[in-house]
């Protein structure tokens, strides 16, 4: 029996006509065959945590669960690379790293169920992401299965190599509709001695603005930049206060020594209008907090999440529109990438219409774009919310996606903007 | 091409650049035969110097019109033939497109033309506390549109990662002529990844005439340090042991004795005249975590027998020892006329295994073999020395060549770490991925390039094989293939 798929609830367990569980890499290869054979649609779930968000799942579809293409199939660790099936959980991924001590620096929400293929597939990261990158500077090699029922590979195992076309880069954000993922070759990392996490009330969006601007020019190497801003977040923004605009989270990892030094600039670091940095209150534990940073997107509510990617610069700007038009909103931004998760207080219709009239016009402005990240099961979304505004190089898209899916069994409907 | 229609197809492309972008004349197209692989040679009919986007649009629309085949070229210090105009055809050369446009420290971005030689970047970005990571040894020459058509590496790639990791959007002219623009200065696109799957398309998938370009913060401190050793096994052993320790130095690089050797009589930078090998390490970051990593880094070579682990004393020295390794392919000229230089990758831990049976492969052919690479990423470069009069020796090279990659295929690694595919490795392409993989490749290319006028005969062994045949030969000459800078 399928999971409930929570991080997109628009596909429910019920939407799916059959659920099938390969076992290998072959038999996916003959279901995809027989499937593209009768025009069946296929849609590949990983632990079923972000299931194609925004696919409307149309009648007939078998679910392709790669849960039991879960093994480690080769971990070198002296050589910092792990190749693993795509079923594999991030939990278990990282569990199997940590032995070596060595770790894939990319968080990924409820990785107990998240698997590495479809944490790939939906391109997921987390608060890290400014110090240690996303998964497209860790994926060195990609097996999977196309629309045709034909397996093919890129990359391969070793960290640096450039022989044919990047398949790895491809897949990633590839929401399932170009192919199933079925093993992955990954560039692993030592784990840091230490870590630290400090946060800075801040009072409106221009100390916002400086503090970052600062951040952003001083010696400090943080891993962390996040904002955070809403009722979810009011045991951390309140300290005390009646109203508060927000908190930003400065995250650092290193050996002792360079945490001390950290700790100690970071501190002290108060330029003109900056905001102050200290530890975390004491009921506040920080492994707890990065974790809450990271789950913050995933979180199971009926609201709509979307998530904006814009220029670092123009974080204040674009959540000063967002508080504007909904001073309820919960939200996360990783201020250094200029990527916002945005939870909306309206209710699901009035949110989707607040993303068409002023959270995508806000975005593009800041060179960007805005999309639902989560929603409500029931909600049918528009293309534009579910994909985002459509780009110059859309029709590209759709023709890689007739090259790899020729007869459109896979994920069908994904980038779909008719 | 019939003298009719390349008279026309002349006339045309001038109307487009002007008389002063576009050069005919045998004489004035010898340059544009090849690139740094000079093993195979071929002259474009017209080499066409574009100004703008607009331009290079123009140019392609015109090639499919009169249905010629066309190519990107850059700096043309490609090694694998990535630039041999196969079957002749228009050459659309971009270094007249050299404009920095526009550098946002703020956003950490750049964007710049294809024909921005990679070093001037970093040279503007001087003075600002940024900087741009990768650096190909042939930095003061490669443009930053070759980089990205063949996602090129150089020492610091180590823990700063290769161009890929530093592209951020794409301003391109497609086969057809159209203008598409992908990603931009924000990161994560929605959709599929697909600034980072041309990154490294060899040209043949699209012509990058604008690249939005990741810029790094420089780090506060660095310390470099220079291991010698009196066996290259001690040396090998040293690197798989720093990696295995868990430190990403920012460079770990390797010569051996024969390039110690030269880089002495040529420029006397005062390495030790009988040291087997060296490593240039280099740990960069917060001031706070580098003496410990430096620490652990001589423990670790001296354990492995190390002679001596120095230090550069200051930044004079440091930039010593990066001018000395950034010579080392200069120096070879000194000792041979000719050399060929591969680009295998293999794990790390496989470095010891590798280098012994890189020179039992030269001693079986008879051949001097002599190694300066990217020793942290497992990244071979062995240099085969031959004397490209010897019709004979040259035979023998091409196989102690093929024999070394097969090693590396053998290990698990791959015959290219940045360098390519081009026209030289694609016999290789066939022992690196199953038949299927080859032909969802061959897809791939086809969405992009359905009637491989773009770049044809490169990168994939099928690719352009059907509907070429009327293509004259690709002419052979020896291999002289020396370095170009
Ligand atoms: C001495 C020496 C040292 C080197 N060291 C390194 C090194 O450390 N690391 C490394 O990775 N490489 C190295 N190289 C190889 C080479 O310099 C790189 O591959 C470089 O990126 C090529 O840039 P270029 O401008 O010369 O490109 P070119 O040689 O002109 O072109 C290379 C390929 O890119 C295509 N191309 C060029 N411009 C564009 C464009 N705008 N759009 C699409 N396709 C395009 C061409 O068709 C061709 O296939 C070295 C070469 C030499 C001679």
């Amino acid at each position: 029996m399928i999971r409930l798929c929570v991080v997109s609830q628009s596909a429910t367990p019920a939407s799916f006509s059959a659920i099938t569980e390969p076992t290998s890499a072959g038999e996916i290869e003959s279901i995809i065959k027989i499937a593209a054979a009768d025009g069946r649609a296929i849609c590949p779930v990983g632990g079923c945590r972000a299931i194609g968000r925004g696919i409307n799942v149309r009648q007939g579809t078998t679910a392709l669960t790669l849960g039991r293409l879960n093994q480690v199939i080769d971990y070198p660790h002296e050589d910092m690379t792990i190749t693993a099936g795509a079923g594999i959980t991030i939990a278990e991924l990282q569990r199997v790293l940590a032995e070596k001590g060595q770790r894939l620096p990319v968080d990924v929400p409820q990785a107990d169920e998240a698997t590495l293929g479809g944490a790939i597939a939906t391109n997921q990261n987390g608060p890290r992401r400014y110090g240690c990158g996303t998964l497209r500077d860790y994926v060195i090699g990609i097996t999977a299965v196309d629309g045709r029922g034909a397996t093919f590979s890129g990359g391969g195992r070793v960290v640096k190599n450039v022989a044919g076309y990047d398949f790895c880069k491809l897949l990633i954000g590839s929401r399932g509709a170009l192919a199933v993922i079925t093993q992955v070759t990954l560039k692993v990392l030592p784990q840091p001695a230490g870590s630290l996490l400090l946060v800075a009330a801040i009072e409106d969006h221009e100390q916002l603005g400086e503090t970052l601007r600062q951040l952003a020019e001083s010696a400090l190497t943080p891993v962390t930049i996040d904002f955070v801003s809403g009722s979810e977040w009011e045991d951390v923004s309140a300290a005390g206060r009646s109203r508060c605009y927000g908190s930003l989270f400065l995250g650092f990892e290193g050996t002792a020594d360079e945490i001390t030094w950290l700790q100690q600039q970071a501190c002290q670091h108060a330029g003109i209008k900056a905001a102050r940095f200290k530890p975390l209150a004491p009921e506040h534990d920080q492994y707890e907090m990065w974790s809450r940073l990271c789950e913050f997107p995933a979180e199971e509510t009926p609201a709509l999440t979307f998530v904006a990617n814009i220029v670092p610069s123009g974080v204040p700007e674009f959540l000063t529109t967002v508080m504007q038009h909904d001073p309820s909103a919960s939200l996360v931004a990783r201020a250094g990438s200029g990527v916002i998760f945005v939870r909306c207080s309206q209710p699901a219709s009035d949110a989707v219409s607040l993303h068409a009239k002023t959270l995508l016009p806000a975005a593009r402005k800041q060179h960007g774009n805005c999309l639902v990240y989560a929603a409500p099961p029931d909600l049918k979304l528009t293309p534009l919310a579910a994909y985002g505004a459509p780009h110059a190089s859309t029709n590209v898209y759709q023709s890689i996606k007739q090259t790899f899916d020729p007869q459109g069994i896979l994920s069908p409907g994904v980038w779909n903007y008719d | 091409m019939p003298l009719a229609q390349r008279t026309e197809l002349i006339r045309a492309l001038r109307d487009v650049v002007g008389a002063d972008g576009v050069l005919t004349a045998h004489s004035e197209l010898l340059v544009y035969e090849c690139d740094g692989f000079t093993i195979e040679k071929n002259s474009p009919d017209v080499a066409v110097f574009p100004r703008t986007t607009e331009d290079v649009a123009a140019i392609v629309r015109l090639c499919n019109q009169h249905d010629v085949p066309f190519l990107p070229r850059g700096a043309g210090t490609s090694l694998a033939g990535g630039c041999l105009p196969v079957g002749g055809g228009v050459m659309i050369v971009l270094t007249r497109m050299k404009e920095i446009e526009e550098i946002n420290l703020r956003d950490r971005y750049a964007v710049v033309q294809p024909g921005v030689v990679n070093v001037w970047l970093t040279q503007a970005l001087r003075g600002t506390g940024f900087h741009y990571a990768p650096d190909p040894s042939s930095q003061g020459a490669c443009t930053i549109g070759g980089n990205f058509a063949t996602n090129s590496g150089g020492p610091h790639t180590l823990k700063y990662g290769v161009t890929v990791n530093h592209v951020l959007g794409v301003e391109a002219v497609m086969a057809d002529g159209s203008i598409v623009r992908i990603g931009g200065p924000a990161e994560d696109t929605p959709g599929f990844d697909l600034t980072g799957a041309l990154v490294g398309s060899e040209g043949t998938l699209v012509i990058a005439t604008k690249l939005w370009v990741r810029l790094t913060k420089d780090p506060q401190g660095y310390r470099t340090l220079l291991g010698i050793f009196d066996s290259v096994d001690d040396a090998t052993n040293s690197i798989s042991g720093i990696i295995a320790a868990g430190i990403v130095p920012a460079a770990l690089e390797m010569m051996d004795h024969d390039i110690v050797l030269s880089l002495e009589q040529a420029f006397a930078f005062g390495f030790p005249a009988d040291a087997q090998a060296v490593l240039l390490m280099e740990v960069d970051g917060l001031e706070a975590g580098l003496d410990a990593q430096r620490d652990r880094i001589s423990e670790i070579c001296i354990a492995n027998g190390a002679r001596e682990v120095r230090q550069a004393a200051d930044e004079k020295e440091r930039r010593q020892l990066w001018k000395a390794r950034k010579q080392a392919f200069g120096a070879v000229g000194r000792l041979a006329n000719s050399f060929c230089t591969q680009d295998g990758v293999v794990p790390r831990t496989k470095l010891p295994h590798m280098l012994r049976k890189i020179y039992a492969i030269g001693e079986k052919y008879g051949l001097r073999i002599v190694n300066v690479f990217h020793a942290g990423d497992g990244n071979l470069h062995p240099i085969v020395l031959f004397d490209e009069r010897d019709r004979e020796q040259v035979k023998r090279v091409l196989k102690a060549s093929g024999e070394i990659l097969e090693e590396c295929l053998a290990c698990g690694g791959s015959v290219t770490g940045e360098h390519g595919i081009g026209v030289e490795k694609l016999p290789f392409m066939a022992k690196m991925f199953t038949p299927e993989t080859l032909e969802v490749m061959e897809r791939f290319r086809t969405a992009f390039n359905p009637d491989n006028r773009l770049s044809p005969h490169k990168l994939l062994p099928t690719a352009g094989a059907c509907g070429m045949e009327h293509m004259p030969a690709i002419e052979q000459t020896a291999p002289g293939r020396k370095a170009a800078l």
